[in-house]
């Protein structure tokens, strides 16, 4: 019976490897009728290569020591071709462990092979990830892409479980899932609804998309995953996201503006008609009560301009070129003293300050806080304004400095928050926007502002301007 | 000499009013018509709809205009008057824009579309008389 067997050959060496015996499968496969071969060494099916590494000898060696010696490898035809041999030999022993010589099983599996190759091929060749995952969860076989995209070295994945590309706080419900997938394996995406992330080598995390398939083989079910670096795409989403947020915040900005004005200028319209009607009639307090109506129609107005240019503020994209934030600083310095000539306030400017940025921020930086230096001198008869720069720990530190009201430190937290203000309306009017857009500003251009204040010995206002400065 | 026409694209009444009086002495001697939205301008402008009986050829010395105006808005009633007229016949019809709030943005597409002067409405004496000098001044071009 062994005889007909035509799908394996079936071999038995002697103790030193000497073909004893051979079957029709034998000869099938290697092409050798019984009459050529029985007697000669079964080293001479080994390439010259295996021979000279002296496998055949190994081969032997380990089935003696171990019962049986499993090996895949290529081996010769009668005509010299090669085949790709799966190859069991087993030491035979009698009852009493007296040893005979050797069986040798021997299956042609050169077009599986080839079929496993080429799979290896087209996983290799992937422009994605790849991951071959046996139902035990572990890694049979990775492409270069997974290499790329994870960090690892192949060798450091092929063996381990598919956990270790998962990222820590879902690998717990992982082995789970997968052998959810194995119960019923089909095609699908992995994760359907939920972001995924796929864990590097060096612990950082990136979005991912993983497609599943499930392939059968010889030797069981296997997943093999695809894995999509869509880092990018989500970059755009976001990017996308921010722009329709941007539009959006435009569109209310502009809603806000027309809305919130429209009634002001009747309140200021009819008031102002009121005024001229009744003007000549009214008493005098009368007249102030007219007077504070149109005077709270210009602080509202001013709120809701300080207001908008705060949004804009944040959603402009920060230009970048070489501001002279002195020039900046005199130019500011000479308009307040042009428009308020009584004023006996000196001016301090430390000469040629310059820095990359976007003009409008420095702009708004610089108006805000010499506008505040202006104001919080006036009740002084004489005052001293001063725009400078520093240095501290290596990093450009500018100021603006005046000798006027100051605040008290204890407060100071309250400085920068919008509608904040640390003086009563009648002494310093203001909006309470100010600062708050100066602080937005600056966090804009990556830098810090802060202020040292005593009550009534002037306050200091430093900004950082980080990266452009 | 023909009576000037100014039209006024306004649909709010207290706005339309506020305008007047600001502008009374510079209206003197003036016929004012208004109108309340972007259709309404155009009928009375290309003569047709509830203005079909207009002299179309008999065109306003001035429009002063809102922005935010219901169904075809301020800067969507320039653009149709633009396809309708063209854009040199839209330059010779002195606009003025009063708008509730500025906008750069309004300002640049209004001027584009041949608007002469893009304001914001008065909320103030000062604001209020320099709109009154500003249109005085495109009324007398005119």
């Amino acid at each position: 019976m062994l005889a007909n067997i035509v799908d394996y050959a079936l071999i038995l060496l002697d103790g030193n490897g000497r073909i004893m015996s051979w079957n029709a499968g034998a000869q099938r496969i290697k092409g050798f009728t019984a009459e050529e071969i029985v007697g000669r060494p079964f080293s001479c099916f080994y390439t010259p290569e295996d021979v000279a590494r002296k496998e055949p000898e190994r081969a032997l060696a380990v089935a003696l020591a171990e019962g049986h010696c499993a090996s895949m490898g290529w081996r010769l035809r009668k005509d010299g071709s090669r085949f790709w041999a799966d190859t069991v030999i087993t030491a035979l022993r009698g009852k009493d462990g007296s040893f005979h010589g050797f069986s040798k099983i021997v299956r042609d599996v050169t077009r599986k092979k080839m079929e496993e190759d080429r799979f290896r091929l087209v996983v290799e060749a992937a422009p994605n990830a790849m991951v071959m995952v046996g139902k035990d969860g572990s890694i049979v076989l990775v492409n270069s892409q997974t290499e790329r995209l994870f960090g690892y070295p192949r060798e450091e994945l092929i063996g381990q479980l598919i956990e270790i590309l998962v990222p820590v706080r879902f690998r717990a419900n992982h082995p789970g899932l997968r052998g959810g997938f194995f119960a019923g394996p089909q095609a699908r995406p992995m994760g359907a609804g939920r972001d995924l992330f796929g864990l590097r080598k060096d612990g950082s995390e990136i979005p991912v998309e993983i497609g599943l398939n499930p392939i059968e083989t010889d030797e069981g079910t296997f997943v093999l995953a695809a894995i999509i670096d869509i880092t990018e795409r989500k970059k755009a989403e976001h990017a996308a996201k921010i722009e329709a947020a941007g539009k959006e915040m435009e569109s209310f900005n502009y809603a806000v503006a027309h809305d919130l004005r429209a009634p002001l200028r009747k309140i200021f319209g009819f008031n102002d008609l009121l005024t001229r009607r009744l003007g000549g009639k009214l008493d005098a307090e009368s007249r102030a009560c007219l007077a504070k109506v149109q005077d709270s129609v210009t602080l509202m107005d001013e709120i809701i301009e300080g207001l908008l240019k705060l949004s804009r503020i944040l959603q402009q994209e920060p230009k970048r070129e070489a501001v002279d934030l002195s020039r900046l600083a005199a130019e500011i310095a000479a308009e307040l003293s042009h428009a308020q000539p009584h004023r006996r306030v000196e001016f301090v400017v430390a000469p040629r300050v310059t820095v990359q940025g976007d003009p409008e921020f420095f702009g708004i930086v610089m108006r805000n806080l010499l506008e505040n230096a202006w104001k919080f001198t006036a009740k002084h008869d004489r005052a001293r304004i001063e725009f400078g720069v520093t240095a501290q720990a290596g990093e450009r530190v500018f100021f603006v400095r005046d000798d006027g009201a100051g605040f008290d430190m204890a407060y100071s937290d309250k400085l920068f928050g919008a509608f904040k203000r640390l003086h009563a309306a009648q002494t310093f009017p203001g909006t309470g926007i100010g600062l708050a857009t100066v602080r937005r500003v600056i966090n804009r251009c990556g830098g810090r502002i802060w202020a040292e204040a005593a009550v009534e010995r002037g306050a200091t206002f430093f900004f950082t301007l980080g990266a452009v400065s | 000499m023909t009576e000037k026409i100014v039209l006024f694209i306004e649909d709010d009444p207290s706005d339309l009013e506020l305008t007047l009086i600001a502008l009374k002495e510079v209206l003197a001697g003036c016929r004012g018509e208004s109108v309340s939205d972007g259709v309404e301008a155009l009928d009375y402008l290309l003569a047709r709809g509830a203005w079909a009986s207009r002299d179309a050829a008999q065109k306003p010395a001035l429009v002063v205009m809102d922005i935010n105006l219901p169904r075809i808005n301020g800067i969507e009633f320039l653009r149709k008057l633009n396809e309708a007229w063209g854009s040199e016949a839209v330059r010779a019809l002195p606009i003025a824009v009063l708008s509730s709030s500025y906008e750069e943005r309004d300002r640049l597409t209004t001027k584009e579309l041949g608007a002469r002067l893009f304001m914001r409405k008065p909320v103030s004496v000062a604001q209020s008389e320099d709109m009154a000098r500003r249109i005085a001044e495109l009324l007398d071009a005119a």
